[in-house]
């Protein structure tokens, strides 16, 4: 099943054979259970400015927010999360508001769009598709922003920049779902801030850290989640490049030693600590996790 | 060197304060500590799973000033009211580099000499005593801090954010974001839960040390936007934050000095934040008259304010 990639992918008005990869019959059924039973409300709003239309319109006829309201169910809320898709006056995201809803601004779909590589793109030794360069960052803002509101519905208790935490909180579900879904999500990811990050000009009193920290904080989690998926990213027995985690890092990463100090572990004991047991429906998780996300185009 | 010891000891005085609400219970405590290492402390202030020592070796001087003076029994006191669930070492040592760190092999905290050294001869000094390193911002004493305050305020600083990461450890508990922004947090949170004076100079110092380390790394490369810590100026405008989060008022005039009017709205949250994640994950093994005593103590001395 090819669900939320295709829907994605679709979305960024991409190739046919991503078309092709629509939801088996039975997937749909899931999907629609799933929506049915999610804390997640969803609205497509219409663009004031004529060219994010064709935005808008790919967003709305792939269903993508379904897909994300229905990925989403399994998550138990106080209070209803409205996930919308809007214009945002110029800025690539809003700033947080904990009772505005979480907001996928036009703008920032744009700029994927503008990153992501006509055919095939690299991050140091990886492979990068165009649908992967669009899909990754993508899933990966949707699922920071749901994150960070997340926090605050749930009141969870948070040591460290917030911003970082819910960071860390997409980058542990992109890498949980499926291998697949990991692969896709943290290359894509990693190639849309490292591109974008190159022209950063760092605002050290910002609370978000800079794109080039995030970026390494993403590489950090996934090469403790998968060594060898992600070991394109270590420099061993190489020169180091700029993509590369730099070695004073890794060895943090990794662990080897006492793997479970690893930060992937450290922050997998923490998610499941304070959101799995005790906010996360484990039988909808069930449901989810027998779809097939993001699918193989 | 006397300015130093005082201000050490006072500093770390201050800091133990701060873990007053992580304090223990002498019911928990079930191990009990080395005795040839650990100092006599205050009956009711005494934490048993807080063991200290004190190593000798190049940094002679610094030695014998910090021992005098009692930071590690102090840093134990302060600690008293904290249900550790393993047994927890701090010690002072040459550690070959100038840091402070926690090994969670041993559940120990190690204060280098080498820091401590560092934080006289170069934070803590007037910038035209300082060597500058070139294309670096001015190293030293920034206008508006005294010496004392980036001796004491620095130190206490350096060993609440290693107490951090050791109760992180010991107790389990779970953290969201980044470690060592984490133990940052938790550091600049303990540090304002005492009286106005105590909390101006551990935010001053601790904000000096920062600025200080921002001077001596003009040049960001991957190593550094890759550490495992925020860069040195985002670790203090965090900690200045939390301040002015808490309390516009006292802290307004550090804020308008060093932290960018951006950053200063979400101040508020983000100190609210750091209250939620103590009030949720540290307090349940707080005990809460033993803190109200390590708030009580007295941890600026007449001598330390002189310096």
């Amino acid at each position: 099943m090819r669900t939320f990639q295709c829907a994605v992918a679709i979305a960024f008005g991409l190739s046919s054979s991503l078309l092709t990869s629509m939801a088996s019959a039975q997937d749909s059924e899931s999907l629609k259970s799933l929506r049915d039973k999610s804390m997640i409300k969803i609205e497509y709003k219409v663009p004031t400015d004529k060219k994010f239309e064709p935005i808008y319109q790919r967003l709305k006829a792939r269903a993508v927010l379904e897909r994300m309201q229905a990925f989403l169910a399994p998550l138990r809320l106080p209070q209803p999360l409205n996930l919308v898709t809007a214009q945002c006056g110029g800025q690539l995201e809003l700033p947080y508001q904990p009772d505005a809803p979480v907001t996928i601004c036009y703008e920032y779909v744009e700029l994927i769009e503008q990153a992501a590589p006509a055919g095939l793109g690299t991050v140091g030794q990886a492979l990068v598709t165009h649908d992967i360069a669009l899909v990754g960052p993508f899933v990966q803002f949707t699922l920071r922003n749901v994150a960070r509101h997340i926090i605050d519905l749930l009141e969870l208790p948070v040591w460290g920049n917030v911003e970082d935490a819910a960071d860390n909180l997409a980058a542990f579900i992109m890498l949980e779902v499926s291998p697949q879904v990991a692969q896709k999500t943290i290359f894509g990811t990693a190639y849309f801030f490292f591109k974008t990050g190159q022209s950063e000009k760092i605002d050290l009193a910002a609370i978000r850290p800079s794109v080039a920290q995030r970026y390494f904080n993403l590489l950090c989690i996934a090469v403790g989640s998968d060594l060898v998926r992600y070991s394109v990213f270590l420099p061993v027995d190489r020169q180091a490049g700029p993509v590369d985690l730099p070695k004073n890092r890794y060895d943090f990463c990794l662990q080897l030693a006492a793997p479970e100090r690893s930060e992937f572990n450290q922050l997998k004991n923490a998610f499941h600590q304070l959101i799995r047991d005790k906010h996360v429906d484990l039988a909808l998780l069930k449901q989810v996790r027998t779809i097939e996300w993001l699918a193989d185009d | 060197m006397k300015i130093l010891t005082n201000a050490a000891i006072a500093a770390t005085a201050i800091s133990a304060v701060a873990f007053a609400s992580l304090a223990v219970d002498a019911v928990l405590a079930q191990t009990k500590p080395d005795q040839s290492i650990v100092k006599e402390q205050a009956p009711e202030l005494k934490n048993a799973n807080v063991a200290i020592r004190y190593t000798e070796w190049k940094y002679q001087a610094l030695y014998e000033r910090v021992k005098k003076r009692a930071v590690l029994e102090e840093i134990s006191e302060f600690l008293s009211p904290l249900k550790l669930k393993q047994k927890l070492i701090f010690e002072t040592t040459s550690c070959g580099v100038e840091n402070a760190f926690y090994s969670a092999d041993t559940n120990t905290v190690h204060l280098c000499y080498e820091i401590l050294d560092w934080i006289e001869n170069v934070a803590a000094a007037s910038t035209d005593k300082v060597k500058q390193v070139p294309g670096g911002s001015p190293r030293g004493l920034l206008p508006g801090i005294t010496r004392a305050e980036a001796i004491v305020g620095a130190i206490g600083g350096l060993a609440m954010h290693e107490t951090g990461h050791a109760v992180f450890d010991i107790q389990q508990i779970p953290r969201l974001g980044r470690e060592e922004d984490a133990a940052d947090m938790v550091a600049g949170f303990v540090m304002l839960q005492f009286g106005n004076d105590v909390a101006r100079t551990m935010i001053k110092g601790t904000f000096n040390m920062t600025y200080n380390w921002h001077a001596e790394t003009p040049n960001l490369n991957a190593a550094i936007l890759a550490d495992t810590h925020s860069l040195a100026l985002q670790r203090g405008f965090s900690i200045l934050c939390l301040a002015y989060g808490k309390d516009p008022e006292t802290f307004k005039d550090l804020a308008q000095a060093w932290l960018p009017p951006a950053r200063q709205p979400s101040c508020a949250r983000e100190y609210r934040q750091a209250e939620n994640a103590f009030r949720k994950t540290i307090m349940p093994d707080v005990d809460p008259v033993l803190m109200k005593k390590v708030q009580q103590m007295k941890i600026l001395r007449p001598d330390d304010s002189k310096l």
